[in-house]
């Protein structure tokens, strides 16, 4: 498998993140990043596919906070 | 001072006298100041220090001497984190990053206590945006080297050095329940909704709580009589009815069932802090209607859930300064945490919020056979300024790691949870007994607090300064 260079993906990163990273920088955050995606990484395992995350949309919501505008 | 000082007194004792008019608040806030001047050089609580707290506490002598006394916070010198807006008074969330402003009008919660007749004595450090355990440069009062714990430090040293006579803070993964287990006081955040945030410089939308630093159980519960409550400025404040938290304070606590969840909470503590709690627990058990040990298996993926949701929320909210590049003015370790988020995948936050709902349906069927769930607060006690790692039962982890582990499991779940002193390590610093309970069962779990801190004289100990 072809990996992506540091230089690269610090090309696009405007694009996917919507923030410039030098790939200096890059190489320091994914390093950071390792432990955190470890434990990321276990929670992926989880099958929730039929489990509603808690935090539910509700249409009403945003009218019963403003009902005193 | 001297243990007979008026600086050491908690609120339940202070506002007895100021009612009766045998302490003069102008008395109590001068002597706060002082001891502010004096002791402060050292442990570096204070960011913003009101010196017009004195004109305050004149109003609310005035008041109280005309027969307006409005309660038990009337006449009180409070200290805020600075994470949260107060008009007149600068706020700055703990950063130094130029450009970032913040508006000059009080949140919910300031608002309450001025309407109360609290005394703003002055905001405190915090780690910055609330990202860390650590809140540089404040010291732990128990040992000028060692940390405080945070994110609100500033708020628990402050308390504990007898600089304020109580402070609030806020809690996204243990920041008020860790300072006060380091510290050696009370910390309590209650159930998410139950305190506005409105107000409250943004962490993470869905695990910031407002929180309270004291030096007494009793004086947790006088101030969430006067913090909670519904603010229609908080999308997610609840309407619940406010009992009066002191309500059931000194009551028996021979009918409640303590849970101990043995797995994740006890897998892993420093020794002393092993100890300690399970002679808690053992106490406990005994002037209770017992103890029910218990498993989560689920908490196991709680970590990876809340560094999902924590970064992707802190990088959301900072979206437009990482854009600006401001964030090369942050902490190195809040810069970073600040951009990681950025690399949080959209189905990894979602599955965090799906494993939340899986959490708080295991915690409610163990709250149908239990009344409240002991554990420590964390699993160290203050560590080093300089000390980055900490070896437990011979397993090498970062202090960061290990400082919030048995806490940030309430935030994911919404809980109430209070920290209180339960001893003593063999350095003589401070131990935590953490208590969380059901949905709005504040009552339940200050009284549980209660009856485990009236039999020991834990917040009788006061740091020598």
């Amino acid at each position: 498998m072809k990996k992506i260079s540091s230089s690269k993906l610090a090309e696009l990163c405007p694009q996917i993140f919507g923030v410039d990273f030098e790939s200096d920088r890059l190489d320091e955050l994914v390093s950071e990043l390792t432990g955190i995606l470890d434990e990321i990484t276990k929670l992926r395992k989880l099958d929730l596919s039929d489990v509603p995350p808690v935090v539910v949309f509700d249409a009403k919501a945003t009218y019963r906070e403003g009902q005193n505008d | 001072m001297t243990k007979k000082d008026i600086a050491f007194l908690p609120i339940e004792i202070l506002a007895t006298k100021i009612q009766s008019r045998e302490l003069s608040p102008v008395k109590l806030t001068e002597r706060m100041l002082n001891c502010i001047r004096k002791y402060d050089e050292s442990i570096k609580a204070f960011l913003f220090v009101v010196e017009s707290a004195r004109e305050a506490a004149e109003q609310a002598e005035k008041e109280i001497r005309d027969g307006h006394y409005r309660g038990p916070l009337h006449g009180i010198p409070i200290a805020l984190k600075d994470n949260y807006l107060t008009k007149g008074i600068p706020t700055t969330a703990g950063t130094k990053a130029p450009g970032i402003l913040f508006p000059n009008v009080d949140a919910t919660t300031v608002r309450r206590l001025r309407q109360a007749g609290a005394i703003l004595i002055g905001k405190t450090n915090m780690h910055e945006f609330a990202w860390g355990n650590v809140t540089p440069p404040t010291r732990n009062p128990w040992d000028v080297n060692r940390v405080p714990g945070g994110s609100s430090g500033g708020s628990g040293a402050a308390v504990a050095a007898s600089l304020c006579v109580a402070a609030l803070g806020s809690d996204t993964g243990g920041s008020v329940r860790i300072p006060a287990s380091l510290c050696g006081i009370v910390g309590l955040k209650a159930t998410y909704g139950r305190v506005s945030k409105n107000g409250i410089v943004t962490h993470s939308w869905s695990l910031d709580h407002a929180g309270t630093l004291t030096k007494t159980v009793k004086d947790a519960a006088l101030l969430l009589n006067v913090l909670a409550g519904y603010d229609p400025e908080d999308p997610s404040s609840s309407s619940a009815p406010v009992p009066d938290y002191t309500r059931s304070l000194g009551e028996s606590i021979h009918d409640l069932k303590i849970g101990v969840c043995r797995n994740h909470f006890f897998d892993r503590n420093d020794e002393d802090v092993h100890w300690a709690v399970e002679s808690a627990v053992d106490e406990l058990s005994k002037a209770s209607a017992g103890i029910l040990e218990f498993n989560l298996p689920i908490l196991r993926y709680g970590l990876g859930a809340i560094f999902a949701i924590e970064l992707a929320s802190s990088s959301c909210y900072h979206e437009k300064k990482l854009e600006k590049g401001l964030q090369q003015y942050f902490q190195p370790d809040v810069r970073t945490m600040v951009e990681l988020g950025k690399f949080v995948a959209a189905t990894d936050y979602l599955k965090a919020e799906q494993f939340r709902r899986v959490l708080i349906s295991d915690l409610r069927k163990v709250f149908k056979s239990v009344d409240v769930i002991v554990t420590p607060s964390t699993p160290i006690t203050a560590w080093k300024l300089d000390q980055s790692a900490v070896t437990i039962g011979g397993e090498e982890e970062s202090v960061l790691a290990a400082s919030w582990r048995l806490t940030y499991p309430f935030n994911l779940a919404g809980l109430p949870a209070i920290s209180i002193p339960c001893g003593f390590d063999s350095h003589k610093l401070p131990i935590g007994l953490q208590i969380a309970g059901k949905p709005f069962a504040e009552e339940t779990v200050l009284r549980v607090a209660h009856a485990y801190e009236s039999r020991h004289d834990w917040k009788n100990r006061v740091p020598a300064l």
